[in-house]
């Protein structure tokens, strides 16, 4: 019995998810001039919003339409005293003996199957960079830097990295700390700062989390833009903090340059990027048009905040509706 | 110096041995390796023989031939091959980086080439020079 509102629920929040995943990539259709009206942090912003929207519209809409459930509001089946109505499929334990349709059933066992291999992925991930940050630390030799130690490995291939979601560490390599690279050791140590500042590894997992209740095609789109604005977003700081933004797009050609020589000696040459990203970044740096900052953070907080006083007075109406679509799906 | 391999191989144990061997004793014919590791392992010449070929075909190692003999080195130090090892293990950097638990400063491909980033390094000269003009 309890198996049957347990499907009929989780295929509700897929179709919730899902169709607010299809809305989210409609927003990336845009033209590209449009994104880059925005600062690389204000993107990168909302790029996160649009990675957990799904699953925060599922959690917001899922609250209300399982209210009469929880006997936070009454049951509109009840009010209507038609019961049993078998127009469309129910989310209330009144009904939880219905045998929720195969559509319903796949549905929520794609929903169910994406979050699994997301929250397994994400495990993995998190347990194979504690371990490579543990064996790390002992390889690296700490050499003192203006915040702190800096830790640096023997590798030839100029590179500096920022290691783990929650306690995030910067790496340089050897081959960085090298003469011939001196010069721009500065703009590279700058911009892995930014990305520590930023907690860009705390927020790629928040988002990462939240993908899982996206399409996986968006998923995988927002993924990588969000990545490429966080980029940029730290060579943006890295800029500021430096007073020069042509050092750090020099730094990224002589970086990208040199790695092109030497061939990458990290493994499987951490190509995550194209070229093309490359070119992005720098013309992004060398780009002085005045840029929208807006939505700040506390902006888009009050909106979410707002969209959930919203629901949460409107209960009912989202129940119904809800139960609407499922019908729709359902026949 | 040969380039170091791109994706270090996978290793057995006598392998990892003959390699340790190598980087404690810098250069080592197949006789001085035998006579460190084979015997002790019970295995002939010619397996401590076909392990140093192996290595050598893999990208571990360089060798010069004086008189009849290879003398064999390892062209990965001890510590560069352990900070690989550590990140191949972890997946390599382009898993942790698609996981998003890393960010690396440059991100390539194997199809980024010399000319884009001249036309880039033009590009920021030239942004340069306004700058300073003005």
């Amino acid at each position: 019995m309890m198996w049957s509102l347990l499907v009929t629920t989780l295929a509700a929040a897929a179709f919730i998810a899902f169709s607010a995943s299809a809305l989210t990539g409609l927003s990336l259709l845009a033209p590209a001039r449009v994104g880059s009206a925005f600062s690389p942090a204000a993107r990168a912003r909302g790029l996160l919003v649009l990675c957990v929207l799904p699953a925060l519209t599922c959690a917001l809409v899922m609250s209300a339409a399982l209210a009469p459930t929880f006997g936070w509001i009454a049951d509109h089946c009840f009010g209507m005293g038609e019961l049993p109505d078998h127009s469309h499929p129910h989310i209330c334990d009144h009904h939880a003996a219905e045998l929720p349709a195969l559509s319903l059933l796949a549905l929520a066992g794609f929903l169910v199957a994406r979050v699994v291999q997301r929250a397994a992925s994400l495990a993995i991930s998190l347990v194979r960079s504690l371990r490579a940050a543990a064996q790390l630390e002992r390889l690296a030799m700490k050499l003192p830097s203006d915040d702190g130690e800096l830790r640096v490995l023997p590798l030839d291939a100029p590179q500096a990295f920022v290691l783990g979601w929650l306690r995030p560490t910067l790496y340089a390599t050897q081959g960085l700390m090298a003469a011939q690279h001196r010069e721009h050791l500065a703009a590279v140590l700058a911009h892995e700062r930014a990305h520590l500042r930023r907690a860009d590894g705390l927020r790629s997992l928040i988002a990462s989390a939240g993908l899982a209740f996206h399409l996986p095609f968006i998923a995988r789109a927002l993924r990588e833009r969000l990545a490429s604005a966080q980029e940029m977003a730290a060579d943006a700081e890295a800029a500021d903090a430096l007073g020069d933004r042509s050092l750090v797009a020099r730094a990224l050609v002589h970086v990208a340059r040199a790695q092109l020589r030497l061939g990458p000696d990290l493994p499987d040459g951490a190509f995550a990027f194209g070229a093309d990203h490359i070119e992005l970044r720098v013309r992004s740096l060398l780009d002085d048009r005045p840029l929208l900052s807006w939505p700040s953070s506390r902006a888009l907080w009050l909106s979410f905040a707002c969209a959930g006083a919203l629901i949460a007075l409107h209960a009912s109406a989202v129940h119904h509706a809800v139960e609407q679509a499922l019908g729709l799906l359902a026949h | 110096m040969p380039k170091s391999p791109r994706v270090l191989p996978r290793l057995g144990e006598l392998e990892l041995e003959v390699l340790e061997h190598l980087w404690r004793s810098r250069e080592s014919d197949v006789v001085d390796t035998h006579a460190a590791i084979g015997k002790r392992r019970k295995i002939t010449l010619n397996t401590v023989g076909s392990t140093l070929e192996r290595l050598f075909r893999k990208g571990l190692l360089q060798r010069e031939k004086v008189s009849h003999a290879y003398r064999y080195s390892a062209a990965v130090p001890r510590d560069v091959f352990a900070a690989r090892r550590v990140l191949d293990a972890a997946g390599g950097v382009k898993a942790l980086s698609d996981a998003g638990v890393l960010s690396a400063f440059v991100d390539l491909v194997a199809d980024v080439d010399e000319e884009a980033l001249d036309r880039l390094e033009a590009l920021i000269a030239q942004k340069r020079e306004k700058a300073t003009g003005s």
